[in-house]
């Protein structure tokens, strides 16, 4: 059936629909946005874009295009104004243009700028420009007046839209610089405002400072068993649908409301593991991944977590499950919807087909319909479309076209009225949307790379940020349409979503193994290599103490051990690469290699496999994981060394004389290669300035007795040592009759300080 | 364009290996997003030759969703041929690819072939990983290995084009079913043995692969 099921994916058919709607959407675009890009002007070091726009023209208002007087203009329907844009722009420029912005009334440029600025810069330097413009009013040909009346305009916007960018504690340098400002200019009101963002800030952190605290002590409560006893949810099954959608509903909401859009810039997200910086933290978008991988995860666990439940219970909580996700979808919670469609698709869950099998057939094809959703075909066509559709419209149209299938419509139906009338939240039937955030941050991403940051000599490139814009104030109006839920929370509900006994997914394989009668889960190609170490992976924080749970038997232990001894590698999961818990579990990574003594422990436990040393590990909220790389890594000595991998070409290594520590760039040369063109690319690739006279330089192979010098003709690709490494270097020719002897020491000692690295890599 | 086949591919690693820099480079070096509010930004399908055959490649790539675990059977369902990536400079992203790895080989068809890929060979002086370790861990999979670099666009070309011969190679085989478009192939429309029937819904439990 997996057969007919993927024909949906290609099925030309649908080709053709999907190009004809987008092709029409296109021509609609061009009608009524109508820019037409004119030129490119250069001025005062920025590039802009003129544009040319045909508008529809409008007697009563006087034109502000040059020369069209309203006597010319009797009779006209359409006129074209120019339009120009700042296509890229150093710093300085983009923040001057604020205040001229504002004269122009162009509010977009003004939006744009304090949701992306964060790529390029931070808010100190925008603040201390805008601020020295202040003083010294010279921007373009605005008067004094202007200047000083619109750059505190703008100062004063941003201190209302984006509020989040001066949240600095502990010393709030921006709120500090500010007010000093004020003083000094004798701006009261302006210094009151920053006084009381300031005075706001600190209270709020000390307020989260005590909750914290509170929320410390309650976790020590936890401890105590029996606390969850009387908990409604902990019997899921004969919770109502919809109770269960708007408590889930509540937490995305106000999660999704809290995101801060410049995190989720593909400049602050994709490289959110390379940069420390703390202003480059990207925690509101993180908390909603968590939030979405918490409920994947919590489906998964109850379906799966008590072995020896029947089939037919099972069945029961997966069809709560997908109502549960057909009323977050009629509530446009489509980030719960789609958690909920994936734990249930997780490999451990859907593979129970004797369970699937007791699900109603009218659960099974809402689920399908769900599940068709959020389907990655054709670029998530599918959900964006309903996205765009229902985004911020009020209520969802669920009795649409494509629950044309009586079962599901009754069903529907019947969840419908379930919610609306078994409530007495008359009042939460109007809607708002959360999203699933991940196809904006994709879309973001693929704008990010596919866009240079900078233009020529390093401008920014603001026709980047624009584009990232439109990504962003799609996001925006969502989350104004997030407020639009009113859902009270119940105490009991986060009692158990917060305290439940969450198990990894590794967990849920090994337990899900069981429940299906101990076959082999992966395909046959496949040697599972390290469920052993999976079980060791990830231990979630809050784990109350338990017994019964996930205790594996003997038997499973021994399979699992033996599919084991086949793997490899122990791989630590951290929390960007296939995170699966929560990120408040700190998790220590260490390289196999820096920390024996550890490994050695990590071994012991997986050979014995003892269970009471997991627990004791979960108790302690550790998390451990290791590399274990020994088997994967050829010994030292049956290595042969191939520097040279491919015949038609060779990619060599090429530093610079006097660069100092181990820059060196990597240059493939093919058969054809001759000197003076290697020199040419790696002057290029080092960036020695232009006018520089490539004849006075010369290559070498650096080996180990020494320099051997590529004759200034010669083909490299058969003049050079293939028995050595390819590692070269660019120098300048000596001057005649200068000594070698200097250069065969240094060359000695770049060589060393190679066989170091590599070593130590 | 006309194709005889179109193979499927699906993209997956860590955060910030290079994953869509790898795709831009190799569906369009002057590339241009195709934008469009509501449809969103999409690049991923090219028209190569192997053997004669002109085969289209559509790729699908998530990049910014890794830590989502929404990148479940939906993604990986229907694909004949996955790039698995790591960054050769950052070791954590080698680490995790045991993981991608056994999460690719549950979720898609048994039959996938998968190509991993070190990337960023072009900051040889930050390598953390070295090309033997890539290789063994390969090996030991039975995976095609490929140093690459999506900035100097080094190996792009053959990493994308490698993995097509080798499904290529499995559907001379008789491997692959081909009629069978859970694997993540589909025939041109010109060589169609039949008209394509109207789609119908499968079983929710029942998949390409992978399955007990």
């Amino acid at each position: 059936m997996g057969q007919t099921q993927s024909k949906e994916d290609f099925s030309p058919e649908l080709y053709l629909r999907m190009n004809s709607t987008r092709a029409f959407r296109a021509s609609w675009l061009r009608k009524e946005g109508a820019m037409k890009h004119w030129k490119e002007e250069k001025e005062n070091g920025a590039i802009y874009n003129v544009y040319l726009k045909k508008v529809r023209y409008r007697h009563s208002v006087p034109s502000i295009v040059e020369g069209a007087t309203p006597e010319q203009n009797s009779g006209l329907e359409w006129e074209t104004v120019k339009v120009k844009t700042i296509k890229a722009a150093p710093l300085e420029k983009l923040a001057e243009h604020l205040p001229v912005a504002l004269q122009e009334m162009d509010s977009s440029y003004i939006n744009i700028f304090f949701c992306t600025y964060q790529t390029f810069t931070n808010q100190m330097e925008v603040l201390k420009i805008l601020l020295d413009r202040y003083k010294n009013h010279k921007i373009g040909n605005l008067s004094k007046e202007n200047t000083q009346k619109n750059i505190r305009s703008v100062i004063l916007m941003w201190l209302d839209e984006n509020l989040d960018d001066f949240r600095e504690p502990p010393n709030y340098p921006c709120l500090s610089l500010l007010q000093d400002f004020a003083r000094e200019v004798f701006d009261l009101e302006l210094g009151e405002r920053a006084r009381r963002r300031m005075d706001f800030f600190k209270e709020e952190a000390k307020e989260n400072e005590m909750s914290n605290q509170l929320a410390f002590q309650a976790s020590m409560c936890d401890e105590v068993d029996g606390v969850m006893m009387d908990n409604m949810f902990m019997d899921i099954k004969n919770v109502k649908s919809g109770l269960l959608a708007q408590q889930l509903t509540y937490m995305d909401a106000d999660l999704f409301r809290k995101v801060n859009l410049q995190h989720c810039l593909g400049g602050m997200w994709s490289r959110r593991s390379k940069k420390i910086d703390s202003y480059h933290d990207v925690a509101s978008v993180k908390a909603t991944v968590t939030q979405f991988n918490d409920v994947s995860n919590r489906v998964m666990t109850t379906v799966i977590e008590d072995k020896t439940m029947k089939p037919h219970d099972r069945a029961a909580i997966i069809k709560k499950w997908i109502e549960v996700a057909q009323v977050c979808r009629e509530m446009k919670n489509f980030s719960s919807a789609k958690a909920i469609i994936s734990g249930l698709q997780t490999h451990p869950v859907y593979r129970l087909k004797k369970v699937w099998n007791a699900v109603p057939r009218a659960h099974v094809l809402l689920f399908e319909d769900l599940a068709s959703i959020f389907m990655d075909d054709n670029n998530f066509e599918m959900s964006r479309e309903l996205l765009m559709k229902e985004g911020t419209a009020k209520f969802a149209c669920v009795d649409s076209p494509r629950i044309s299938r009586k079962p599901i419509l009754n069903l529907v139906r019947r969840l419908s009225h379930e919610k609306a009338t078994g409530h007495r939240r008359e009042q939460a039937r109007m809607h708002g949307t959360v999203p699933y955030l991940g196809t904006f941050l994709t879309d973001l991403i693929k704008i990010d790379v596919a866009n240079p940051d900078t233009i020529g000599d390093g401008l920014i490139n603001f026709e980047k940020k624009r584009k990232e814009f439109e990504v962003i104030a799609q996001i925006k109006l969502l989350q104004n349409a997030a407020k639009n839920y009113c859902i009270n929370q119940l105490s009991e509900f986060v009692d158990w979503f917060t305290n439940m006994n969450v198990m990894t997914y590794a967990e849920c394989c090994d337990v899900s193994d069981e429940i299906a009668g101990s076959t082999p889960s992966s395909s046959p190609m496949f040697s599972t290599p390290d469920r052993k170490g999976s079980a060791f992976r990830r231990f979630f924080s809050y784990t109350a103490e338990d017994t019964t749970k996930s205790h594996r038997s003997s038997s499973s232990l021994s399979s699992t051990s033996s599919t084991g001894s086949a793997g490899s590698a122990d791989t630590p999961l951290l929390e960007d690469g296939m995170s699966f818990s929560s990120e408040n579990s700190p998790a220590t990574s260490m390289n196999g290699g820096e920390n024996p003594r550890l490994r050695r422990v990590e071994m012991r436990k997986t050979t014995s496999g003892v269970k009471e040393k997991e627990k004791l590990v979960r108790k302690i909220s550790a998390s451990y994981s290791m590399t274990d790389l020994t088997q994967l890594i050829v010994p030292e000595k049956h290595k042969t060394p191939e520097p040279f991998p491919s015949s038609s070409c060779r990619i060599i290594r090429v530093s610079l004389e006097g660069s100092e520590g181990n820059v060196y760039k990597s240059i493939v040369i093919t058969q054809q290669e001759h000197t003076p063109s290697v020199i040419r690319t790696a002057a290029d690739k080092h960036n020695l300035p232009p006018e520089e006279n490539l004849s006075e330089f010369m290559l070498v192979q650096n080996l180990p007795m020494g320099e051997l010098h590529i004759p200034d003709n010669a083909n490299v690709y058969y003049a050079m040592n293939t028995n050595a490494e390819p590692d070269f270097m660019l120098k300048r020719k000596p001057p005649p009759g200068a000594v070698i002897k200097r250069n065969i020491t240094k060359s000695r000692r770049t060589r060393k300080s190679w066989i170091r690295d590599s070593h130590d890599s | 364009m006309s194709y005889a086949y179109l193979f499927k591919y699906i993209i997956i690693g860590d955060t910030g290996v290079g994953k869509s820099c790898l795709l831009l480079q190799f569906t369009d070096k002057r590339f241009q997003p195709v934008h469009d509010l509501t449809i969103g930004v999409e690049f991923g399908a090219r028209m190569i030759n192997i053997d004669g055959k002109q085969i289209k490649l559509q790729i699908w790539d998530t990049a910014g969703q890794e830590s989502f675990r929404s990148i479940t059977r939906s993604y990986y369902r229907g694909a004949a041929g996955a790039l698995l990536v790591y960054d050769i400079t950052r070791r954590d992203t080698f680490n995790h690819l045991t993981t991608w790895l056994e999460d690719a080989r549950q979720h898609s068809s048994s039959n996938m072939v998968i190509m991993l890929i070190g990337n960023k060979s072009d900051l040889e002086a930050r390598r953390d990983v070295k090309k033997e370790e890539g290789e063994a861990f390969a090996r030991e999979h039975g995976l095609i290995f490929m140093e690459t670099s999506a900035k100097t666009a080094a190996n792009v070309e053959e990493a994308f084009i490698n993995t097509a011969k080798e499904i290529y190679q499995k559907i001379q085989e008789g491997v692959f079913d081909i009629n069978n478009e859970a694997n993540g192939i589909k025939l041109g429309p010109q060589h169609s043995p039949t008209n394509p029937t109207l789609p119908s819904q499968g079983g929710g439990q029942q998949g390409g692969g992978g399955c007990c």
